[in-house]
């Protein structure tokens, strides 16, 4: 991992379009700004972990037919509540 | 007409307008950009999210209002304002009281375009347990059988 030392205000340049800002240093935080193209996603990574480890859970469990079924029935209570006209 | 392989429903026809496109992929699954959508059965709340390129991968979504009440959450820039958005769901293996459903990262689909999303902050959970601790006591339940 290359790792560079920077102070607030300074930034780092990541190709051509994406710049990284260090906009504040405090205690154990660091408050970080980034500009980048909107084609190009930025998420903090632990939640982009989490996504792909539930995506990774979910294709390794198919779910069963008779599980399905079970669930639909659990279900079935709340979606017709979901689904009334309000008021 | 596309007909798709499928390990869960057998060779499947759809329709080729039918079939949503991932430009980026699933989280985790880069590679895997073109599913098809197929309800589960009549008035099901369910829909299998079927992959084209691999046989044996379908994703179980949900309509994430179902679980959790007044699922509203900010959509990206790009993203339509009235995108439906789904729920992957994970059903452990004769476990279905213990049914999860991904609230951090709904799957936003308009027209024939797909995305997963990744929502911010931590008001929803990628584990949202679909039967809280109490529902999941009452008995008259397939797994009770």
């Amino acid at each position: 991992m290359l790792v560079l030392t920077r102070r607030a205000n300074q930034s780092i340049r990541i190709g051509d379009d994406v710049t990284i800002t260090v906009v504040e240093v405090r205690g154990d935080q660091v408050r970080i700004g980034i500009e980048a193209p909107r084609s190009i996603p930025v998420h903090r990574l632990e939640l982009l972990l989490q996504i792909g480890q539930q995506n990774a859970e979910a294709a390794a469990t198919p779910a069963r037919p008779d599980d399905v079924a079970a669930a639909l029935s659990l279900l079935r209570p709340s979606a017709a509540v979901g689904e009334a006209p309000a008021g | 007409m596309l007909t798709i392989d499928t390990t869960r429903f057998g060779p499947l026809e759809v329709a080729e307008e039918a079939v949503l496109h991932f430009e980026e992929g699933l989280i985790g699954f880069p590679e895997m950009r073109q599913f098809a959508a197929v309800p589960h059965g009549d008035g099901a709340p369910f829909v299998w999210l079927q992959s084209v390129e691999r046989a044996d991968l379908a994703f179980l979504l949900l309509r994430p209002h179902v679980v959790c009440p007044g699922y509203a959450p900010p959509l990206p820039p790009d993203v339509p304002f009235d995108a439906t958005l789904w729920a992957i769901v994970t059903v452990p293996a004769g476990r279905a009281n213990d049914l999860t459903v991904n609230l951090l990262g709904p799957v936003a689909v308009w027209g024939n375009a797909a995305r997963q999303l990744v929502l911010d902050g931590d008001r929803y959970s990628a584990r949202h347990r679909a039967f809280p601790a109490a529902e999941r006591q009452q008995p008259a339940t397939a797994a009770a059988a």
